[in-house]
């Protein structure tokens, strides 16, 4: 097992935090580094199926109190709950799935990797694969060999480009609006999408009376400063219907719109000798 | 679907995390990633609605120019 003993994860989002836990619990000298000098969840709202909730439950009660809500219908729930059906049904893709707000997920995750060693503000500028190990420079101005690198560092992962490819992310046509504030629409229980020319929003409504938005658009790629974002949300759906209106018009400013380019990665291998891709850097899919 | 990514990004974990745990060394690790399928199927379905999504930004946007 010596080869495998010394783990790095680099990033510090879902991905990276969910096996940072199990590795530290099963003995392996596993660390974690996050480029941003705290930890951010950037978007809107998080689909849980049934192998999700598995991780999660590893957690111990930590998760327990996490509140989300089910996104094919009936009223909001916790993870415990929706755990406990879909951990009894093993079947995991015939569960209904629970949604759950993003920034929550991670306060969750941040609190199971108690234990493991890991370093904000830090990256990788050089990496190099030996035979039997991985040579990893930091940013801090330290150095140290791994039996393996995981590269859970996103859409724009630098492992990937370190060691696979380092082609750049491909706008897929569409950009995403997206929000998870304290609103819930009248009669809104269950998953809605709503769909006009080049455009859809959809709602998922998720626990402590929040509700996941998202809006999509088919447009060139176009920058989408901070600055009125509130504004230009309204305008480009200003022509749906009722539903859409009322949740718009509870937004209350910019901080809460999340807004970007989907993304997509073309990638053939996710992994190369003693480095593995997970996460967005493997497989970043446009939803 | 939206919000997907996340969950996603857990099952990795949950398959590497297996891998780790029952192989002693980096390519049997590796190999039992690789077996399980996740991460090269969940690739080739992102490359697919990928590859949808453009085709159909692309003729939205070209019946818009025509319309």
């Amino acid at each position: 097992m010596t080869e495998l003993e010394a783990i790095l994860i680099v990033g510090g989002g879902i991905a990276g935090l969910t096996l940072g836990r199990p590795l530290h619990m099963r003995g392996f000298k596993a660390e974690i580094i996050e480029c941003s000098r705290e930890w951010r969840a950037e978007g809107g709202g998080i689909m849980a199926h049934a192998k999700g909730m598995c991780m999660l439950r590893a957690l111990g009660s930590r998760w327990s109190g996490l509140e989300t809500g089910s996104a094919s219908g009936g009223s909001a729930t916790t993870l415990a709950k929706y755990c406990a059906r879909a951990i009894s049904r093993r079947s995991g893709a015939t569960s209904a799935p629970a949604s759950a707000k993003r920034s929550s997920l991670q306060g969750v995750l941040v609190a199971g990797i108690e234990g493991v060693p890991r370093r904000l503000g830090t990256s990788i500028p050089f990496l190099t694969q030996h035979k039997e190990c991985v040579a990893v420079d930091f940013t801090d101005g330290s150095s140290r060999n791994y039996g393996m690198v995981v590269g859970a560092d996103g859409i724009s992962s630098t492992v990937r480009a370190l060691t696979l490819s380092g082609m750049a992310p491909i706008y897929t046509g569409a950009m995403a609006w997206l929000s998870v504030p304290p609103i819930r629409p009248r009669g809104l229980t269950s998953l809605q999408f709503l769909f006009g020319q080049g455009h859809f929003f959809g709602f998922w409504p998720i626990g402590d009376g929040r509700t996941y938005g998202f809006g999509n658009i088919t447009s060139p790629r176009v920058p989408e400063p901070f600055s009125g974002r509130l504004e230009r949300l309204r305008h480009r759906f200003s022509h749906f219907g009722g539903v859409v209106q009322e949740y718009l018009s509870g937004l209350t400013c910019d901080k809460q719109i999340h807004c970007g380019p989907i993304d997509w990665v073309a990638l053939e291998q996710w992994y190369s000798r003693h480095v593995v891709l997970i996460g967005d850097a493997a497989h970043a899919s446009p939803q | 679907m939206r919000g997907e990514s996340g969950c996603m990004a857990m099952e990795d974990a949950n398959v590497v995390a297996e891998s780790l745990s029952g192989n002693a060394t980096v390519a049997g690790a590796l190999a039992y990633v690789a077996r399980r399928r996740w991460l090269s199927w969940v690739q080739q379905e992102s490359d697919a609605v990928a590859w949808r999504k453009r085709r159909l930004s692309f003729l939205d946007q070209t019946i818009r120019v025509h319309d």
